[in-house]
């Protein structure tokens, strides 16, 4: 029972699923020193072409090598590179490998000498065809009697691959052989069955790759037997001649060494060169199918042979089928059974074929299977072709299909001068099969989306016709005009069932050059495929779409990486946040619907779960999921922003905005498009203002100021967009500027009606109208609080009421987001309360031999700290008082009111100075006084009479005549003897 | 004779702007009532004189002491009460009883109202209404108190160019009226070195302290000497008086007067020579004629480039 899981699991499922991935992948890839230096290499790799696959466009971090075997050092092996029929030889490198390697050809001689070349660079997915001779020493290069050649690197099975060409066979056409890799050798027993034209030599070759000599016996179909003995890496050549006619030929090989110590190969050459081609041999012990496969087979036009061998020792008949490109669907010819002896080798009449062809152009070009029913390894065959006008010969693999491995494909491609590379991959089972594939050239590649092929189809790929039709691949590359040599690689793609799906191989021609190749080089294992989306956007906004696709990356085990291929995917939405359209497709359109979260699932299949032991590719018989979730968030615009006002609601913000420091402002937005909601955790607040949260309204209260008019303190908004306001935030005090703005004075308390200007300051600078306008005013409740007369750019005057009371001013921002806030100022509104007279410019007025004083008084009034100027003053009406001997007629006089009232000046002194005198009398001298308690007045401007104060103005006389003077001041004296005297 | 005449009236005339010029700030409420007489028999401080330059037209029903102190009680009810229709039908009635009598304490009301509609209430049009409507009167009261109404003036509040230039015009002559009467009022010549006194001593032969009244002296020709004397002095504090407040004034009202002519001048639709024409109406100099549309000019050049 297979087992199989479906990728639409739950996120936690997948993501359980992919941790668990990491974790054995990175345990395995860490606690392996090679690989974590294969690591270090990759990170440097220089890959064949602009658009390395191995950045792919999303790696969600799951193994890039989930079955991975170790790296380690590795050789390929074949057993000839010298035939003195040939004109020359050449390899081809080709090269599997994320990386450029190292690799070193090690030479044989037929008695086993070993010569070590010079390693050799390879780039990643380099194809290089080098005359193998180059690569010797070069002392060594005109010797002959070479055997064996080797290659050998560091790094993964098959990850470095070759194929060598003896070229000029006779004269004729090339014959090729394929390299062995020393590890996989373990058969004791090889066989081979071929075709020879008449006056032709099979020549074959039988090689020990072990550092131990080995023995073995050959044994023709003629019964002719052979014994050879093998020294360490020696090579034997035994010659087998057809001088007879055409026929069927076969060997057996029978290792009597060590089992797998030889590796051999040959060739069938004719006198004249007009019939060359490779002798392959097989293990049909190791053998896993009883069928044999071919494709690619030409059939009009060309003169076939196929040859069959019973390699059992019972009878076994045998149905060769002959598949058109199309598949079974299409009406194969299958010839009639062939019956086959013990141990028959038997050239199969393809006459029918050729008859039905004349009648069938779609059998022009077929896929041959040979249906067997007598299980693995008893049948080998060889199948070849002779172009009748060309006289090309091809060889066709005819074999089983092989291994797991056999479902993938490195070729070299070749289209340069009249070279022809054309690809032939087809499906040898009864239920649909998929590929993927990728043409490297130097400086890119061209990637081939997966293919599904039906039972028997075969997919054909001209590379000349490819490139020469400019055809584009899904990301729009074109193979370059100028391109004529690379890689085709191809692997299987999906669900295999456990069953061997594919089968490829490449065929290169030039008839010019007599040569006709054929490649079926594989890769050790096929890919693991990461399936991907691509990422949505973190936020969709509302009613909008975007486009999504599924893709897939194919990686090696190598870490050789290929694609990315748009595939198809099973499209879903886990919430009706989002909505997919169509849900299959490649593509699909996301829709944002309404606000939340949501996650689209692409679930691109499954694919077959394979592992590698580092020989071996096995078929787990388990279905991986491929596929990717992206998830977003659906999310309204923000259209603009408002703060919210009090008095004025909400005003849009354009432009930088103005805030009185220990302002709370609250911030609100509007969605885009209108009348949508915003989810509950958008917008999102933040910025250097401090504000912080999430809704469509935000306070914030701003009580850092900006340090300068640059300063801002951020408010952002972000939902599906961002909108950010600038806000400055400013400190703002108010400025009494008293008129009478003398030293000493205070700015605290004022005069009745005393004028001052109002301004303000204002950090950072900045001017009224930016911070929407500033007007003092009074905000002491009712009236006779002084008047204001107060511009909107926060300037005014203030005139004090003409009585003492205290007064709040306020200096209000008018618009804005701080509007009605500002400074308030207390300020404390004084009366006149105290007076005096003093003797500030004035001498000592006296008459000699009186008693008599008197001076110029400067009338003061107070408090001394505010200023009284342009207020009047007077003083009152007052009786006297006397007593002793200034009691008389003489000084019994009152006081009498000021005639006039008088302006008070910014000192706060009376402008007119006052006569104080105390009247003179001559002696004899005696005790006396006489005194007036003066009411001394102000009146406002208003009129308002204040009567602030009460001053005793007093003359005192002592038994000598002293006389004394004071008006609420100081005093002055003088005695009758002191001379007459004037102010 | 005729020569003679003519002195003679010239003199009257002098005589007459000198009392209408006269300077008193005190009102009949300002009395003092203690005992005694006034120094000077004549020198009562007298309500009729209580603006500069201008004698108020004697009329008994004029707004009294009372009156206004009542009235701004009632503002201030209204005012607690939020009540700016009540203040404004408050102003329409001081308008509408005391208008024609004018006076220190109706412009003081009619101040005060403009200053509450436009302190407490922003009505900034009611508020130069009355403005308006006071200075209109303002002949009946201190050019101190005239400069005040002017402070409220300095908005621009019409909507339409045509109201602009209207409101423009009617506050250019306000403003150019008051600065004229400083400019006819002061003497920037004043000696403000030469005080005047409070009290003067009478004739040392009198023996008598400085401060009684000329009745206290019983020798007529010393009582007639003190006398003059008295009313000397009282002339000259008139005088000093007078030229103090005038120079006080004389610091703020030509720059503020200047500026704001200046300023509204400088805007559209420019109209200098309706402004020359008011500069010369109301007896600005030349050279400040001259310093004011030199100014426009400059501006107006600017702001056409």
């Amino acid at each position: 029972m297979r087992l199989s899981s479906s990728f639409k699991k739950s996120a936690k499922e997948r993501f359980g699923f992919v941790l668990l991935a990491m974790l054995i992948g990175t345990f395995a890839w860490l606690t392996h020193a090679s690989a974590s230096k294969f690591s270090e290499a990759n990170s440097e790799v220089t890959v064949l072409g602009d658009r390395a696959p191995q950045t792919a466009k999303k790696d969600k971090g799951r193994p890039s090598c989930p079955h991975c075997a170790p790296a380690g050092n590795q050789e390929i092996y074949i057993p000839l590179i010298d035939l003195p029929e040939a004109q020359g030889s050449e390899i081809v490198f080709n090269s599997r490998s994320p990386q450029a390697m190292n690799v070193t050809p090690t030479f044989y001689k037929r008695d086993g000498t070993v010569v070590v070349g010079d390693p050799v660079t390879v780039q990643s997915a380099e194809i290089r065809y080098v005359d193998i001779r180059q690569l010797l020493p070069e002392h060594y290069r005109h010797q002959r009697d070479w055997g064996g050649f080797s290659l050998s690197y560091y790094g993964f099975n098959r990850e470095m691959w070759s194929q060598f060409r003896f070229i000029g066979v006779n004269g004729g056409s090339n014959v090729d052989e394929f390299f062995t890799v020393r590890d996989e050798s373990h058969s004791d027993e090889l066989e081979a069955a071929w075709w020879m034209p008449k006056h032709s030599e099979a020549i074959l070759a039988l090689g020990n790759l072990t550092d131990n000599s080995t023995t073995a016996t050959i044994s023709f179909g003629d019964d002719h037997d052979r014994s050879v003995h093998l020294a360490p890496h020696a090579t034997e050549i035994l010659r087998y001649k057809s001088e007879k006619g055409e026929r069927a030929e076969s060997a057996v090989i029978n290792v009597t060494g060590a089992a797998g110590s030889i590796v051999s190969t040959g060739v069938i050459t004719s006198k004249d060169g007009t019939f060359n081609s490779v002798i392959r041999f097989y293990s049909p012990k190791l053998t896993k199918q009883s069928n044999l496969y071919a494709n690619g087979f030409r059939v009009t036009g060309n003169t076939p042979h196929m040859v069959l061998k019973n390699t059992t020792s019972s009878s076994i008949a045998v149905v060769p089928k002959f598949i058109p490109l199309a598949g079974e669907g299409s009406s194969p010819f299958i010839l009639s059974q062939v019956a086959l002896a013990p141990n028959e080798t038997t050239e199969v009449d393809l006459k029918p074929l050729l008859r039905a062809a004349k009648r069938r152009p779609d059998f022009d070009l077929v896929s041959v299977e040979v249906t067997n029913w007598a299980g693995p390894g008893s049948i080998i065959g060889s199948l070849y072709g002779i172009n009748e006008r060309t006289g090309v010969n091809y060889d066709i693999p005819l074999r089983d299909s092989g291994l797991v491995r056999t479902m993938t494909g490195s070729y070299p491609w070749k289209i340069s001068d009249d070279f022809t590379t054309l690809v032939y991959i087809t499906n040898i089972s009864d239920q649909k099969a998929e590929f993927i594939g990728q043409i490297n050239y130097d400086g890119g590649h061209f990637v081939i989306d997966p293919r599904k092929l039906a039972p028997g189809e075969t997919a054909m790929f001209d590379l000349e016709k490819i490139r020469d039709d400019q055809a584009a691949d899904n990301a729009g590359a074109k193979i370059p005009r100028g391109a004529s040599i690379g890689q085709f690689k191809w692997a299987i793609h999906g669900v295999t069932n456990g069953k061997l799906l594919l089968i490829g191989r490449a065929e290169m021609v030039s008839r010019s050059q007599n040569i006709s190749s054929s490649y079926s080089c594989n890769d050790p294992c096929p890919p693991y495929y990461f399936g991907w989306m691509d990422p949505l956007q973190p936020i969709l906004i509302i009613y909008n779409h975007v486009n999504t696709s599924a893709w897939e990356t194919a990686t090696y085990d190598s870490g050789y990486s290929m694609g990315p291929y748009s595939v198809p995917a099973s499209w879903s939405a886990d919430s009706s946040a989002i909505s997919v359209n169509p849900s299959g497709s490649h593509t699909t359109t996301v829709g944002a619907e309404e606000p939340g979260d949501g996650c689209v699932t692409a679930d691109m299949g499954s694919q077959e779960r394979y592992s590698w032991d580092g020989q071996n590719c096995y078929d787990n018989g388990f279905a991986d999921p491929i596929g990717d979730t992206g998830c977003t968030e659906v999310a309204v615009n923000i259209r603009r922003m408002q703060y919210i006002s009090a008095t004025s609601g909400n005003q849009d913000i354009s432009g930088t905005l103005y805030v009185l420091k220990g302002t709370a402002v609250t911030f609100n937005v509007l969605p885009d498009p209108p009348g949508a909601t915003f989810p509950s955790s958008q917008p999102h607040w933040s910025g250097s203002s401090g504000i912080s949260g999430t809704g469509q309204s935000k306070a914030v209260t701003f009580n850092t100021s900006s340090s300068s008019s640059t300063d801002f303190k951020t408010v952002t908004a972000t939902a599906g967009n961002s909108v950010t306001a600038n806000v400055i935030v400013y400190d703002l005090t108010g400025v009494f500027t008293p008129e009478n703005n003398f030293p000493g004075r205070s700015h605290e308390r004022f005069g009745i009606e005393e004028s001052m200007s109002l301004s303000f300051t204002v950090t950072p600078s900045l001017s009224a109208s930016q911070l929407g306008g500033l007007r003092w005013s009074i905000t002491s409740s009712g009236s006779g609080n002084g008047t204001i007369t107060a511009s909107d750019e926060g300037t005014g005057t203030y005139v004090a009421p003409d009585a003492g009371k205290s007064i709040s001013l306020a200096l209000k921002v008018l618009d804005g987001p701080s509007k009605d806030g500002g400074p308030t100022v207390n300020i404390a509104i004084i009366e006149p309360s105290s007076g005096y007279a003093s003797r500030d410019f004035s001498g000592i007025r006296h008459t000699v031999d009186t008693w008599s004083v008197g001076f110029l008084g400067d009338i003061h009034v107070g408090p001394s700290d505010v200023s009284f100027r342009n207020l009047f003053f007077y003083e009152g009406a007052a009786p006297v008082h006397l007593s002793g001997w200034l009691n008389t007629n003489q000084f019994n006089n009152p006081h009498a009111q000021s005639a006039r009232s008088v302006a008070i000046d910014s000192r706060n002194v009376v402008s007119e100075q006052d006569e104080i005198w105390s009247g003179q009398r001559e002696g004899p001298y005696g005790e006396g006084y006489w005194y007036w308690d003066i009411p001394w007045h102000i009146i406002t401007n208003s009129g308002r009479n204040i009567t602030f104060t009460t001053v005793r103005e007093i003359a005192t006389s002592d038994a000598n005549g002293t006389a004394v003077i004071s008006k609420g001041g100081p005093a002055v004296s003088r005695v009758p003897s002191n001379v007459t005297s004037f102010w | 004779m005729a020569k003679r005449v003519k002195q003679v009236a010239v003199s009257m005339n002098l005589f007459f702007a000198l009392l209408l010029i006269s300077v008193c700030v005190m009102t009949s409420s300002g009395v003092d009532s203690s005992k005694g007489s006034s120094r000077a028999d004549k020198s009562m401080l007298s309500t009729r004189e209580i603006a500069f330059g201008q004698q108020e037209r004697p009329n008994p029903s004029s707004f009294a002491r009372g009156q206004y102190e009542r009235t701004l009680a009632l503002l201030d009810d209204l005012v607690r009460r939020n009540d700016r229709p009540g203040v404004v039908k408050l102003g329409d009635e001081l308008e509408e009883q005391w208008g024609r009598t004018g006076g220190e304490l109706y412009g003081l009301a009619m101040l005060e109202v403009a200053n509450l509609l436009a302190n407490n209430f922003a009505d900034f049009q009611n508020s130069e209404k009355y403005c308006f409507q006071a200075l209109a009167h303002s002949q009946t009261f201190s050019l101190r108190l005239e400069t005040q109404f002017l402070g409220f003036l300095e908005r621009d509040l019409a909507p339409t160019a045509s109201a602009w230039s209207k409101e423009r015009s009617a506050k250019a002559k306000v403003w150019l009226r008051a600065w004229g009467r400083l400019e006819r009022l002061i003497n920037r010549n004043f000696d403000f070195s030469k005080r005047p006194f409070l009290n003067i001593a009478p004739p040392a032969e009198t023996g008598l302290p400085a401060g009684v009244a000329a009745s206290a002296i019983k020798d007529p020709r010393l009582r007639a000497q003190y006398a003059i004397a008295l009313a000397a002095n009282e002339k000259k504090v008139e005088e000093y008086d007078r030229q103090m407040l005038l120079k006080s004034i004389d610091r703020s009202l030509p720059k503020s007067a200047e500026a704001y002519l200046v300023r509204v001048y400088s805007r559209t639709p420019y109209n200098s020579q309706e402004l020359n024409r008011y500069l010369v109406m109301y007896g600005l100099s030349g050279e400040v004629r001259q310093r004011i549309l030199s100014q426009i000019l400059k501006n107006t050049s600017q702001s056409r480039k």
